[in-house]
């Protein structure tokens, strides 16, 4: 499931006076499989870079290649619903999108409209709502008396049903609690583990280290790096020029290392960093 | 969706988008009103080379006036075609088994054509040159002699300004709910009746829940500002009558007077 982008531009509202240039020349390479963090600055083009993926917007210029797909400015793919339920998108705050009387009907809802029967979608529907961690009890209730928190995860799992193979996230963890952010980002990290395409527009660095293998950082509509995660936090220096902050314990390492210390600075759990300064002390 | 023109402003820089907004809303009112005077076709050449004058001053482009009228080309259609039909008067031009066509009836559709042209152009361009709160201004402003006997001025004017200034927000909020609704497999555009149904569904209820909690989130906002109504405001913005809007108020009144005397004459 590769994800190519070739030459990609695109404006909104071309030729008014409110036209603005999101996407630059936009040359990517997305590996099937991998967990990709999409990070940048407000209005660098995060959000129109992923609306690409499921062709909600449509290039202006260049084309996006999806397997076997091709999404260019002119054609809109015939297979726009196969598309769409290939690369399931998550928006940011995503309860939204709710609106049926039941949780179980609101699940449901994607998985009938991409023609999985009913009982079938049920089923589904059970299990992606153990996925993200509520208990069947739920499926009755009406989606309107949960909590922010509980909204999301339902709201979350009305894509997760879709199946996608690729699944695209806009900040998932954006005002939940951090224990609520962990179990979310643990829960991805579960899906990407049976194969699955994952891509996750974050703010927090820390998350970046923890959970995904590679990073593309987007200014000013741009695509200006896409490497791995180890490799994107050595370069300190361009971060800071983008004011993104390091992982704390990136950060920590490299402080420890201007004084006398030599610690691998792509060290990424607490655990090991003891270890690590234990042997040199 | 991105494509509405009626009712936005345009940021450009012209002579119509600095004169007082009271002074547009009032000549506004003053021509639609002598639209409808029937001042024959000379009358309306008149208003029509006045209004082409009106859209060069204000840097509109044409593409953006024949925008704004799109929307409303069907409406115009079908009352021409109405119109064209069952006024029957004068002499019998055509024949087409039972639709019979009338010279008078013809003369009749044009008007009307020219009228709702008119009208559409010169609410556009006052929409495109004037900033939504300038608008609400102006007609606080002119609303105020009726505070006199009563009447909730600055509550209408507040009102209108909420209104306004939440259009473009449920406007975007309308296009993310379908971009979303779209990424879970609902096909907008297309589809049978019931399907088309359940995807204005899948839009509506989610707009309106948040619509409401705007709402909410509005008045707790104004309420812990202490809004009230009823306190004397005084205001950042002053409108200032200029002796461009003075000569500009001229020019509409010999406009106007001309169709009325036009109408009378003819």
């Amino acid at each position: 499931m590769s994800i190519t982008f070739k030459e990609v531009e695109h404006i909104y509202s071309q030729n008014t006076p409110f036209s603005y240039h999101a996407l630059k020349g936009v040359n990517l390479n997305i590996k099937s499989g991998s967990m990709t963090a999409l990070i940048g600055h407000t209005g660098s083009g995060k959000s129109t870079l992923i609306q690409h993926i499921n062709a909600l917007l449509l290039p202006t210029s260049g084309e996006v290649q999806i397997d076997d797909i091709l999404i260019t400015a002119t054609d809109k793919p015939e297979t726009l619903k196969s598309l769409r339920k290939k690369a399931g998108l998550v928006f940011q705050f995503p309860e939204y999108q709710l609106f049926e009387e039941t949780i179980l009907k609101d699940i449901i809802f994607g998985p009938k409209n991409f023609g999985v029967e009913e009982e079938k979608a049920i089923q589904i529907a059970k299990e992606s709502l153990k996925l993200v961690g509520m208990d069947e009890s739920y499926l009755d209730k009406s989606p309107f008396d949960l909590s922010g928190g509980q909204k999301r995860r339902v709201a979350i799992a009305g894509i997760l049903a879709m199946n996608p193979d690729i699944l695209i996230l806009d900040e998932p963890t954006a005002g939940l609690d951090p224990q609520g952010a962990k179990e979310m980002l643990t829960l991805f990290k579960k899906i990407n583990q049976t194969g699955k395409t994952i891509i996750i527009v974050s703010h927090d660095m820390n998350q970046v280290l923890e959970y995904c293998d590679e990073v593309i950082v987007m200014n000013k509509g741009k695509v200006e790096r896409h490497e791995s995660v180890d490799d994107i936090f050595k370069e300190t220096e361009y971060l800071s020029s983008l004011s993104i902050d390091l992982p704390t314990i990136t950060s920590f390492i490299l402080q420890l290392n201007q004084n006398g210390f030599h610690i691998d600075s792509s060290i990424k759990n607490i655990d090991e960093l003891i270890e690590v300064i234990g042997g040199q002390l | 969706m991105n494509n509405m023109m009626l009712g936005k402003y345009l940021p450009i820089n012209s002579f119509i988008h600095k004169l007082d907004p009271r002074l547009k809303i009032g000549s506004l009112l003053l021509l639609l009103i002598s639209v409808f005077f029937d001042a024959g076709f000379i009358g309306y050449g008149i208003l029509g080379i006045f209004v082409i004058v009106l859209i060069v001053l204000s840097k509109m482009k044409l593409v953006q006036i024949l925008k704004s009228i799109k929307p409303m080309l069907f409406m115009m259609i079908f009352l021409m075609f109405f119109n064209l039909l069952f006024i029957q008067k004068g002499t019998l031009l055509f024949a087409l088994g039972f639709l019979k066509v009338y010279d008078q009836a013809l003369i009749q559709t044009a008007y009307i054509f020219i009228r709702l042209i008119l009208i559409i152009i010169m609410t556009t361009i006052l929409t495109a040159t004037t900033k939504p709160l300038d608008l609400t201004l102006g007609i606080e402003h002119l609303l105020s002699p009726f505070k006199k006997i009563g009447f909730p001025t600055h509550e209408v004017a507040m009102m209108i300004s909420i209104a306004l200034r939440f259009i473009p927000t449920l406007l975007e909020e309308t296009q993310r709910i379908m971009k979303a609704q779209a990424s879970r497999g609902v096909d907008f555009s297309e589809g049978k009746l019931k399907e088309k149904i359940m995807s204005i569904v899948s839009l509506i209820i989610p707009l309106f829940i948040s619509a409401f909690q705007r709402a909410e989130d509005l008045a707790n906002a104004m309420e812990s500002r202490n809004y009230n109504p009823e306190a004397k405001r005084t205001r950042y913005k002053q409108l200032v009558w200029k002796l461009s809007d003075t000569v500009s108020f001229v020019f509409v009144l010999i406009i106007c007077g001309t169709m009325v005397v036009l109408s009378f004459v003819l």
